[in-house]
């Protein structure tokens, strides 16, 4: 080839090349629009309606859909399909956008079914990897932490607002309540009272369980005698109540009613119930709206994971089957120490047992820090939380021997 | 814009056909990947992106094992050849540069008259040159000449060689002289005229042969291909001039290649003369730094029946041995000890007792008297006692100017200088040694054929009596034994005639056989001007036969 060709083929190659790179270097979804491009994506190319929020570094994505469960109360396979567009939508958006994401949440509520949700909650880095193939599907789909269940919050506040439906109209159903709510029902003329709900505030504090503390002003007409109180509790006047919810109960699931003001002896005397609200620890991170309460981290993230991935381990190897049955797990993080407990129950009686279980336990943490190359914790502590169990605490310096079988269970286990 | 350039513009597309075609899809693809890459979300088009030198390398990798697959089994190989365009400006040959053949460029020029002026021959009716057939010894600048005339016409010129049209499978050579004709007239639409040199025309030009085993077949093709191209030149308003070489003989080749409309004209090219090669020395010295005292007309007898090719290798094998010996001029030694490496092989001294390299001294000095004093046409330029391939020494002689014929004297005393050899070491030792064999089979050959071919014999039989007697083509000899004896007899008779008179010159003029021995024996090696100076110390010139 001549020069002259040489110059040519340069300078047609040229442009096309400076285009090429141009537009490499452009992302798909700028950081300053990733919510919005998320709520467009899904509603052009899947006509679905969503809401989206960042909180720090995790994309909170919330769709409502009419009947989510099925009358199985299973997971309806068009609803299904939904959430699988909504959840390509955030990878396509988490992959090519410049903000920098780790987590995703997306919501699915059903609409008629109150507190019926589906959480997807993913690493992005888990996304790309797949994609990379870098990572198998199957992998990928263990790393997702899905949450197919009822919101205990969600269903605790459509029952808090029933009650003080059923009080304000007088319903029979609340005809055996009333006393808890002082002092209107004490003091009040009968069919006087109207409670008025002015807030809300709530907190998951176990699965099933939900507290709510409820601001409310309050009306009534006294009887006669009560006049005096009106100084007190005059027309109008604020209250406060908490409510404790147990969803396992259902279909009656207020477990417990504490008011503000209660009689003792000879006194009206108060409680502080914002105090005793506040110290409950909130286990729950999908707020009322559907959207993520917090931004999420690795850490929390992989206590949940490896919680999950016990319950796995234990249902898919064939062996551990037919002799053990994970009755429960739970992943916790607590200064840098990642808190396992879990309950495993073996239908063989042997004195190997807590080594196989322990032992498989710590083989999957190890792995799962180990694929993640996750470095940032000291050690890990393995609850048995079955009466008389057994509790392992090993650092991380000690986890990676034993990943590497450089240090034997009976090594680490308790006698 | 005249009608030329733009028969040129349109030669050019169809000349470039597939490469606007393939240029044209490239781009198109190219557009469509920049199209289809921007379109991409940033994700998917960063591992694109990522992943494209590792697909273009793996692609390259793949084309390339088809490639080698293709060639292998389906196109036999990788032995397509490359046609060779260029244009006639670019060719680059000048007709100054065409030296020591006079005659065939005086011949060629007017071929290069006929191209330029081919409108004005076809006004007055007259036809156009369509082939131009060289023949001549090898290395005598045929090429050179054909790459002269397409610069001084100012025409393309496409090459290639005969044996590249032939090929295993048959078909393929008629496919190429297709293609090479196609291109031929491509480029003749558009420059007016093209030339295509063939050389070693007689790969594919030899008469054609017709076997029912179907051998040769291909052969025939090509040839055949080649007849109808040229053939149909005719219905064409411009030329394309066919230039054929070859140093076959002209009876080799097939006769339809060289009716007229064909390779209607031939071009004899023979070596150079005496005063071309002069020139030719004169031409490639000046390519290498030398000895301006060199004698380039000493040089150009020495170099009797070389052609150009071999007069440069001369030189440039001299300036290897002079920077062998760290010298920074080729000087005229260099250039004797090149023509002798190449006519006669590397020195390679052997391991000789004494009393053999006196024998082969003894050898070498009676052909050296033999020639110097009996020889009527040959010089001798130098004798040596330092073997060479097989041979022990050697006198190396040439005739003085070309010679194209030999007459009967001139025989005689290549017989006698072949004897010569013998005669010496006889006379020196009483007996003679194995260094003869060759000397003698030269001599009986000689003198065979005098007898038997060329009608040289004392008792006068004429006629070539080999065209009788027994071969493998004709198994029965029509010569009768006393006829066979006869002729035999002469041939004794001769060689005897010439051993006497060789015998005689030399027991005459031992003294000087004595003295050249004594020279060889101090020096190895004596060039002319020492032999030429011992001669005239007693007396001789060359071809001072004794009457």
């Amino acid at each position: 080839m001549n020069t002259r060709r040489l110059i040519l083929l340069f300078a047609f190659l040229l442009p096309v090349s400076i285009s090429s790179c141009d537009n490499a270097a452009k992302v798909t979804y700028s950081k300053e629009k990733v919510e919005q491009s998320v709520i467009e994506l899904c509603k052009k190319e899947y006509k679905l309606d969503v809401e989206a929020e960042i909180k720090g570094s995790t994309l909170g994505v919330y769709i409502p859909i009419e009947g989510l469960v099925d009358a199985e109360l299973k997971l309806d396979q068009s609803a299904g399909e939904k959430i699988e567009d909504v959840a390509l939508s955030i990878h396509r958006v988490t992959m090519s956008t410049d903000k920098p994401l780790k987590f995703y949440v997306l919501t699915a509520r059903d609409t008629k079914t109150m507190g019926a949700e589906f959480v997807l909650t993913g690493f992005v880095y888990d996304v790309v990897r797949v994609r990379l193939l870098d990572i198998s599907r199957g992998e990928y789909h263990k790393r997702i932490l899905r949450d197919f269940r009822f919101n205990p919050i969600m269903a605790g506040q459509s029952k808090i607002e029933e009650l003080f439906n059923a009080l304000n109209e007088d319903s029979p159903l609340a005809q055996n309540i009333k006393p808890i709510f002082y002092p209107i029902y004490t003091i009040g003329e009968k069919g006087s009272q109207k409670i008025e709900i002015v807030g809300i505030d709530s907190k998951e504090i176990s699965a099933q369980e939900s507290l709510f503390y409820v601001k409310t002003k309050e009306h009534y007409a006294p009887l006669p005698g009560f006049d005096v109180y009106k100084a007190l509790f005059p027309q109008g006047f604020d209250n406060e109540y908490l409510i404790l919810i147990n969803i396992a109960m259902f279909p009656d699931p207020v477990k417990e009613i504490v008011s503000k003001y209660f009689y003792s002896g000879t006194e009206i005397r108060q409680r502080d119930l914002k105090k005793t609200f506040d110290q409950y620890n909130d286990i729950g991170y999908i707020g009322i709206d559907g959207l993520p309460k917090r931004d999420l981290d690795e850490r929390w993230f992989l206590s949940q994971q490896i919680a999950r991935r016990i319950k796995m381990v234990f249902a898919e190897d064939k062996r551990l089957k037919e002799r053990f049955t994970v009755q429960a797990s739970d992943g916790a993080i607590d200064n840098k120490i990642f808190r396992l407990s879990f309950s495993v129950a073996s239908n063989e009686l042997s004195d190997k047992n807590d080594e196989i279980i322990f032992s498989e336990i710590l083989k999957l943490a190890g792995w799962v820090f180990h694929r993640y190359s996750f470095e940032d914790f000291e050690g890990i502590e393995l609850i048995d939380t079955r009466p008389g169990g057994k509790k392992v605490f090993l650092s991380k310096h000690d986890l990676e021997r034993f990943r590497r079988n450089k240090l034997k269970i009976s090594a680490i286990l308790p006698e | 814009m005249d009608i030329l350039t733009l028969r040129r513009f349109k030669m050019y597309l169809m000349m470039h056909k597939i490469k606007f075609i393939i240029t044209f899809v490239v781009t198109a693809l190219l557009i469509l990947a920049v199209w289809g890459l921007s379109s991409l979300e940033s994700f998917y088009r960063h591992l694109t992106l990522a992943q494209m030198p590792i697909t273009l390398l793996l692609s390259g990798v793949h084309a390339g094992i088809f490639v080698f697959m293709y060639m292998i089994f389906l196109r036999g190989g990788f032995t397509r050849i490359k046609q060779t365009t260029i244009k006639g400006q670019k060719v680059n040959v000048h007709w100054n540069d065409v030296i020591g053949i006079d005659e065939a460029k005086e011949e060629a020029w007017e071929v290069v008259q006929l191209i330029k002026d081919r409108t004005r021959l076809l006004k007055i009716g007259g036809r156009i040159l369509r082939g131009l057939l060289m023949v001549g010894p090898p290395g005598c600048g045929k090429t050179y000449l054909a790459k002269a005339i397409a610069t001084e016409a100012g025409i393309p010129f496409i090459s290639m060689s005969g044996s590249e049209f032939t090929e295993i499978f048959v078909g393929v050579g008629a496919s190429r002289v297709r293609k090479l004709f196609k291109r031929a007239r491509d480029l003749a639409y558009g420059y007016g005229a093209s030339i295509v040199f063939i050389d070693e025309l007689d790969a594919i030009g030899r008469a054609r042969s017709f076997s029912f085993m179907g051998g040769g077949q291909e052969t025939n093709s090509t040839q055949n291909q080649l007849l109808v191209e040229m053939d149909g030149l005719k219905d064409k308003d411009f030329d394309v001039i066919v230039i054929g070489a070859t140093n076959a003989a002209e009876g080799i080749l097939d006769q339809a290649l060289l009716r007229p409309g064909r390779f209607d004209r031939k071009i004899y090219i023979d070596r150079p003369s005496l005063e071309g090669r002069e020139k030719v020395f004169e031409y490639y010295i000046k390519k290498v730094k030398y000895d301006k005292n060199i004698d380039l007309g000493r040089l150009a007898r020495k170099a009797v029946y070389k052609s150009p090719a071999e007069i440069d290798n001369i030189i440039k094998e001299a300036a290897l041995i002079a920077t062998r010996n760290k010298r920074d001029t080729v000087s005229y030694v260099d250039l004797s000890e090149a023509m002798e490496r190449i006519d006669m092989g590397m020195k390679h001294k052997k391991q000789m007792t004494k009393e053999e390299r006196k024998m082969v001294a003894f050898h070498e000095a009676g052909h050296l008297v033999t020639t110097y004093i009996l020889h009527p046409t040959d010089d001798v330029f130098k004798a040596s006692i330092i073997s060479r391939k097989e041979s022990l020494g050697a006198v190396y002689r040439q005739p003085r100017e070309e010679l194209y014929t030999r007459n009967k004297e001139a025989l005689l005393a290549d017989i006698k200088v072949s004897l010569g050899g013998y005669v010496a070491e006889k006379i020196h030792t009483g007996t003679t040694s194995s260094g003869v064999a060759d000397d003698f089979k030269k001599a009986m050959g000689t003198a065979s054929s005098m007898v038997w071919k060329l009608g040289m014999s004392d008792a006068g039989y004429i006629g070539d009596y080999t065209t009788l007697a027994g071969s493998a083509q004709q198994p029965t000899s029509f010569l009768s034994q006393a006829l066979t004896e006869k002729l035999n007899s002469e041939t004794d008779k001769i060689l005897k005639k010439c051993l006497k008179e060789v015998d005689d010159l030399l027991k005459k003029e031992w003294q000087i056989v004595e003295r050249f021995v004594k020279e060889l024996l101090e020096k190895e090696e004596l060039e002319y001007d020492e032999i030429e100076e011992i001669f005239k110390e007693y007396g001789k010139t060359h071809f001072s036969k004794p009457a």
